[in-house]
C-alpha cells in the first residue's frame, strides 16, 4: 500500500509538471498540422504568462487571467501567421524571433508597470479543484483528483483538439493542408485563411499554456520561468507524431522525468545532471522516432498559389 | 536580385525601427531620444566606438555560423550551446596548456572550433537533416551545453571563493591579447576578418562551397545529382558549429580571460538574427553585426541610465529579425493600400483618406 501511496503522489506531481508542457504541445501539433511550425511556443509562453498575471493581478480572478494569457497567445500567433503565411517568411526564423519579441515585451511592461525587473507581485492563482466522490478514495483520489481547474481545463483541451483534427470537416482540411496545400486549394478553400485559422487556435493554446504555468502553483511571474517548457513541447509534439493525445503521452514522458528528477536530487545526484534528463530523453526520442516518422509533408513549406494569393507575384 | 533582396532588408529594417519606435511610446519612453543615446553611446568618443567593435566580434562569428548553415538549408539553431562549449573548451586548454603568447591562443581557439563543431556535429547525428527534427535536436542541445558546462565548472575548476560559477584566469600564454587595456576591442578582430574572408572563400569559390549552396537550394535535386547529401550536411554543420564557438572562445579568452557561466548574453541566437538581416552573405555579416553590437553596448552601457535596456534591445532584434524572414512583407502593405485606394475611392490621398 505505502508503494501505491507514493506511486500515486509521483504520479500527481507529474501531470501537474506536465500541464503547462501539453497545452504547448497542443499549439504545436495544431499549426505543424497545418504546416506552419511554431517555435516561438517558448516565447510565447512567457509573453502570455506575463499577461495572464497582469490581468489577475488587475481584476483579481484567474480566469481573468486565462483569458489575457489566451488572448496575449493568439497576438503573437497572429504575427506569427501574418509573417509566415501571407507574406512567405521562414518559420522558424519567424518563431526566433517571436522568442525575442515575447519576453522582451513582457520584461518591459513589466519594468514600467511594476517597476520590477525580475519577480511580479504575488497573484491568486488558481485553487485547487476536489471532486466530491474520487477524492475520498485512497491511492485514485490523489491521482484523479486535487489538481488546480486549469489542469483539467488541459485534459479537455487534448480531448476536444483530438476530435477537432480527427472527427470534423475542418480537421480533415486543416490536416490535408499541412500535407499537400495545393489540392485543398482545388477544392475551392482558401489555404492561407485555413492556415491562419489553425496558428491562432494554437496561439490560444500556448497562451494557455503560459497562464497555466504562472497560475497554476507559481503563483507569481518570473523572469524566464519557462526554462526551456517551450521547446520541450516542440519536441514533444514530435514524439506525439502530431497528434494531440500521442502529444499529452509524449508530454507525460517528460513529465514523469521531471519528477523523478526531483526524487534523485534526494539521492545526491549532481542537479545539472539530473536536469539533463528529460532533454537526453528527447534526442534518444528523435533517433528512435526517426526511423518512422511521418511529418506534414508541407510542414514549414510557404505555399504560393496563383489565383488565391494575396500579393503579388514575388520579384516583381 | 541581389539589389532588390538588399533594398528588401533595409526596407524591413526601416519598418521594424519604426515599430519599436512605436512599442517603446506604448511603455512610455521617448523613441527619438532612445535612438539618439544608442548613436551617442556608440559613436560619442573613440572609446566607445572601440567597445562597440568589441561587442561585434562574437556576432561575426555567430553570424557567419548561422550564415553557413542557413545557405546550405541546415537549420542549425543550437548556436547558444556551440558558443557555451566553445568558450569552455577554449578555457579548459587555457587553464592546462602552458604555452608562449601566440601559440598559446591559437591553440586555445582551435580547441574552442573543435569543441563547437562536435556539438553540432552530435544532434545531426541524432536527427539526420530533417527541419523539424534538426532543430528540436539542435536546441535540446543548447540546454544540455548550458547545464553541462556549469557541472564541468562546478565540479572540476571552481575559483575557490568566487560566489559565482567560474573558472580561474588562464595562462599568460592564453589570454587573447587587447589592443588597448582600457578597452575590451581585442586582437579576436584578426580571427573575425580571416574567417569572412575563409568563408567567403569557401563558398563562392570553391566547387565544395557551390555543393553546399545548391545543397541549400534544393537538396532533393542534388540527392537526385549524386551529392553525399547526409556527409554534406554533417559538414555544415562541422563548420556552423565551429564558426559559433570560436564566438564564445574570443569573448571568454580576450574579455574575460576566464568562463564565467551566463557570460553568454545569448549570442547563439543572435547570429542567426544577424544572419538573416545579412541575408546569409559573409560579407553582409560584417554590417549586421556592427549593427547589432552598437545595440549591445547601448543596453550594457547605458542599463544604468535604464535609458536602454536588455529587454528592449530583444525586442527590437525580434522585430528585424521577423520582418527581414518575411520576404513578401512589402508586397501584401503595397497590397493593402491598393485595397485601401480602391475601397476609400480617393487614389492618391490614401493617407488623408485613411484616417
Amino acid at each position: 500500500m505505502d508503494f501505491w501511496i507514493s506511486f500515486a503522489n509521483f504520479f500527481a506531481s507529474a501531470i501537474r509538471l506536465t500541464a503547462p508542457i501539453a497545452l504547448g504541445t497542443l499549439a504545436c501539433t495544431i499549426s505543424e498540422r497545418a504546416g506552419v511550425i511554431n517555435i516561438g511556443i517558448e516565447g510565447t509562453m512567457l509573453f502570455s504568462g506575463f499577461c495572464a498575471a497582469v490581468g489577475t493581478y488587475y481584476i483579481g480572478s484567474p480566469w481573468v487571467g486565462l483569458l489575457c494569457g489566451c488572448m496575449a497567445g493568439a497576438l503573437l500567433a497572429v504575427i506569427l501567421g501574418l509573417l509566415a503565411i501571407y507574406c512567405n517568411g521562414q518559420h522558424i526564423v519567424i518563431g526566433i524571433g517571436l522568442n525575442l519579441f515575447g519576453p522582451g515585451f513582457a520584461y518591459m511592461m513589466m519594468r514600467s508597470l511594476w517597476d520590477t525587473t525580475g519577480i511580479s507581485p504575488w497573484i491568486a492563482g488558481f485553487q485547487t479543484l476536489t471532486i466530491p466522490g474520487i477524492a475520498s478514495i485512497p491511492v485514485l483520489g490523489t491521482m484523479l483528483s486535487g489538481y488546480p481547474a486549469c489542469v483539467y481545463l488541459g485534459f479537455l483541451a487534448v480531448a476536444i483538439m483530438q476530435y477537432l483534427l480527427k472527427k470534423t470537416a475542418w480537421g480533415l482540411r486543416v490536416r490535408a493542408v499541412g500535407e499537400n496545400p495545393a489540392a485543398v486549394a482545388t477544392l475551392g478553400i482558401n489555404v492561407y485563411h485555413l492556415r491562419m485559422q489553425a496558428v491562432v487556435l494554437g496561439g490560444v493554446f500556448a497562451g494557455m499554456a503560459g497562464a497555466v504555468m504562472c497560475l497554476s502553483s507559481a503563483n507569481v511571474f518570473v523572469n524566464d520561468m519557462s526554462a526551456g517548457t517551450g521547446f520541450m513541447a516542440f519536441a514533444a509534439n514530435q514524439f506525439g507524431q502530431w497528434s494531440p493525445v500521442g502529444g499529452y503521452f509524449a508530454t507525460l514522458l517528460f513529465g514523469v522525468m521531471s519528477a523523478l528528477r526531483m526524487r534523485l536530487q534526494s539521492f545526491g545526484v549532481a542537479t545539472q545532471l539530473t536536469q539533463m534528463m528529460p532533454y537526453l530523453a528527447a534526442l534518444i526520442g528523435i533517433k528512435l522516432t526517426g526511423m518512422r516518422m511521418r511529418a506534414p509533408a508541407a510542414n514549414g513549406a510557404p505555399y504560393a498559389h496563383p489565383l488565391s494569393m494575396p500579393c503579388k507575384q514575388r520579384g516583381k | 536580385m541581389k539589389k532588390t533582396r538588399i533594398r528588401l532588408s533595409l526596407f524591413s529594417l526601416v519598418l521594424a525601427l519604426v515599430l519599436f519606435g512605436l512599442t517603446i511610446r506604448f511603455t512610455g519612453r521617448e523613441p527619438f531620444g532612445v535612438y539618439w543615446s544608442i548613436l551617442v553611446g556608440s559613436f560619442g568618443s573613440i572609446k566607445s566606438f572601440l567597445n562597440v567593435l568589441a561587442y561585434t566580434l562574437p556576432l561575426i562569428m555567430t553570424g557567419l555560423g548561422a550564415a553557413v548553415a542557413f545557405q546550405s538549408g541546415v537549420f542549425n539553431i543550437g548556436g547558444e550551446g556551440q558558443v557555451l562549449v566553445g568558450g569552455l573548451a577554449s578555457v579548459i586548454v587555457g587553464l592546462t596548456v602552458p604555452l608562449p603568447a601566440p601559440w598559446g591562443y591559437l591553440l586555445a581557439l582551435l580547441a574552442g572550433f573543435l569543441a563547437g563543431a562536435g556539438w553540432a556535429v552530435l544532434p545531426t547525428l541524432f536527427a539526420g537533416r530533417n527541419l523539424a527534427s534538426l532543430s528540436v535536436a539542435t536546441i535540446m542541445m543548447n540546454s544540455i551545453a548550458s547545464l553541462l558546462t556549469e557541472y564541468i565548472v562546478k565540479t572540476f575548476f571552481q575559483r575557490p571563493g568566487a560566489s559565482n560559477t567560474e573558472t580561474m584566469v588562464v595562462n599568460e600564454g592564453s589570454i587573447l591579447p587587447r589592443f588597448f587595456p582600457s578597452t575590451q576591442f581585442n586582437y579576436g578582430i584578426f580571427v573575425a576578418l580571416i574567417c569572412v574572408a575563409a568563408v567567403t572563400w569557401m563558398l563562392y569559390k570553391t566547387p565544395f562551397g557551390f555543393s553546399l549552396r545548391a545543397m541549400g537550394e534544393n537538396a532533393r535535386a542534388m540527392q537526385q545529382a549524386g551529392l553525399p547529401i547526409y556527409r554534406r550536411t554533417l559538414v555544415a554543420m562541422f563548420i556552423s558549429g565551429g564558426l559559433f564557438a570560436l564566438g564564445g572562445s574570443i569573448q571568454c579568452l580576450a574579455v574575460y580571460k576566464r568562463f564565467v557561466m551566463g557570460f553568454s548574453p545569448g549570442y547563439g541566437w543572435d547570429g542567426i538574427t544577424v544572419a538573416t538581416l545579412a541575408m546569409n552573405s559573409p560579407v553582409g555579416v560584417l554590417l549586421s553585426a556592427f549593427l547589432f553590437g552598437m545595440l549591445r553596448s547601448a543596453s550594457i552601457s547605458m542599463s544604468l541610465t535604464s535609458q536602454v535596456t536588455t529587454e528592449m534591445i530583444s525586442v527590437l532584434q525580434g522585430l528585424i529579425v521577423m520582418l527581414v524572414a518575411s520576404p513578401d512583407v512589402w508586397n501584401v502593405l503595397d497590397h493593402l493600400l491598393q485595397w485601401l485606394k480602391l475601397r476609400i475611392g480617393h487614389p492618391g490621398k490614401t493617407k488623408g483618406a485613411a484616417e
